[in-house]
């Protein structure tokens, strides 16, 4: 459809800051994963320090859709994927935050636990990556259809979640002295599994952006 | 007031009146059913005021609108969009007959008015006027006072009540009675575009219509006396049945229930494309065309 050469250039500019937020959690996650995996303590500390340009990239998506909306009355489907952006800056955010999170535990945890954890949480962590990337093709190509399918893979991080918890649990019950490390670790394998609950998301969004309709994915 | 005519009671809604009239809103709306089948959406809200059905609108050789059909529900808002050209004011017209007074004009089709078709034969087209109301693009008040403008209907209709009382009450319906009540014998032609329409307003709900139509009623006017018109529309509709022809999109997602876009064909003849819940036709439009016009892309 032609017309509306300013509002087109903001929406522009919008999916290119949700691409660009999308692009540094990416980064931010296959960081995290990199220090965990080499303990390597500056880039985990390059890993929270750069959540700050993301939740500021929030910020600036937020106050760029408030902007839109204020200006341009947007109606139909440009309003829907003005929502739908600001919604999944938030979820990207959060997403930002378990990747510090990830982060923080390489200073936390001793060495043998990171070693032992490493595969589980890499699996998880790899599979929320692609699943970001891919949620976001969906929002800016929108496809309804393979946001759906992109959700799908939600139960692949569910399944490695559920085993690692039996697993953590077992290793607490035998090794008390191991507990505080190991609460550290469900935690992270929580956060790991949040992951993928906000891509879902994400992609509920992607299907509301393009049809007007809220559904449920993965319930 | 009260001055029915035998033709004014053919027209009664009211399920308090006379068995007749209900047998023929009954039969009106099992004919009506099919002709607007594709609205499928539009299942709530008040009983049906007035249906559109099938309607082709004719000025001489010209076919001006094609196969209309569409409800206006009671106490709801109904806004009526689309590009020039496309129709939605004659259409508004056809309502009340108003199209009549334009020579060469003819109407196929039928609008039911609480399920009589207003162009029956059988019909007065003055009684309909006054049950159903119109306000025009410009403030036209009469050359004469606020009082004589508001009073003037009332005595061609023959009121027997108090001129009085019917002036301040309508005043205030129309939200114009603090700003008018110590000049009531100043001319109407000298008050604001803005106070003048809301006159007109006053003028029009002051002989007790059903439905009142409006044509671009705020179009001429600045943004203030424009939302002035609007809150006094959102009230009205709590005692009338209200369709606004209106080329401000932001508007009819503002006041109206309910919202019909039109278009124009190739042969400009003007078409509904799409009607349905306001909420639904600015945010989520099941068309094309309506999703182009509603983001404002005209390609």
């Amino acid at each position: 459809m032609e017309g509306r050469l300013p509002l087109n250039n903001q929406m522009s500019e919008l999916h290119q800051s949700i691409l660009r937020m999308g692009a540094l959690v990416e980064e931010a996650l296959n960081k995290a994963l990199e220090s965990l995996r080499n303990e390597d303590v500056e880039l985990a500390t390059a890993v929270v320090e750069g959540d700050k340009v993301i939740d500021a990239l929030q910020r600036e998506i937020e106050d760029l859709a408030t902007t839109i909306i204020a200006t341009e009355q947007p109606g139909a489907t440009d309003l829907r994927d003005i929502m739908t952006a600001a919604k999944i800056a938030a979820d990207l955010e959060r997403i930002g935050d378990h990747a510090r999170h990830i982060a923080r535990a390489v200073e936390k945890l001793p060495s043998e636990l990171i070693v032992a954890s490493v595969p589980s949480i890499e699996s998880m962590a790899r599979t929320g990556t692609q699943m970001v990337h891919d949620a976001l093709t969906a929002f800016v190509e929108q496809d309804a259809t393979y946001a759906k399918a992109v959700a799908e893979r939600d139960d692949q991080i569910d399944k490695v979640h559920r085993a690692m918890y039996q697993n953590l649990l077992s290793i607490m019950r035998d090794k008390p002295e191991w507990l505080e490390h190991g609460v550290e670790l469900l935690f992270l394998n929580r956060y790991l599994e949040r992951l993928g609950d906000h891509v879902t998301n994400i992609c509920e969004w992607v299907v509301f952006s393009k049809t007007g309709e809220h559904v449920e994915l993965n319930k | 007031m009260d001055s029915k005519t035998d033709t004014s009671e053919e027209f009664a809604g009211d399920s308090t009146e006379a068995g007749g009239s209900q047998d023929a809103l009954k039969r009106a709306m099992a004919a009506s059913t099919s002709a607007t089948a594709a609205a499928p959406e539009d299942t709530d809200g008040g009983p049906v005021a007035v249906e559109i059905a099938d309607l082709n609108f004719f000025y001489g050789d010209f076919h001006a609108v094609t196969d209309v059909s569409l409800r206006f529900r009671t106490n709801e808002v109904t806004a009526l969009i689309g590009p020039s050209g496309c129709g939605k004011s004659t259409v508004l017209r056809t309502i009340n007959r108003m199209n009549d007074l334009i020579p060469g004009t003819r109407a196929d089709g039928r609008v039911l008015f609480n399920g009589k078709n207003v162009y029956d034969d059988d019909v007065d087209p003055v009684e309909i006027r006054r049950r159903i109301g119109m306000v025009f693009q410009k403030p036209n008040p009469f050359p004469k006072s606020i009082y004589d403008n508001i009073t003037w209907g009332a005595r061609i209709n023959g009121y027997k009540g108090d001129y009085d009382e019917l002036v301040e009450n309508s005043l205030r319906r129309a939200a114009l009675w603090d700003e008018v009540k110590d000049k009531l014998r100043q001319n109407a032609l000298r008050l604001s575009g803005g106070q003048q329409q809301r006159l007109c307003i006053a003028r029009t709900i002051a002989v007790e219509p059903e439905i009142i139509l409006m044509d671009e009623p705020a179009s001429a006017l600045d943004p203030i006396s424009t939302s002035k018109i609007e809150d006094l529309i959102f009230e009205l509709k709590e005692r009338f049945t209200i369709i606004i022809v209106t080329h401000n999109m932001q508007q009819a997602g503002r006041i109206s229930d309910k919202t019909a876009f039109f278009m124009v064909n190739d042969k400009r003849s003007g078409y509904l494309v799409e009607w349905g819940k306001t909420r639904e036709l600015f945010f989520n439009p099941k068309d094309e065309r309506t999703e182009a016009y509603i983001s404002g892309r005209f390609g």
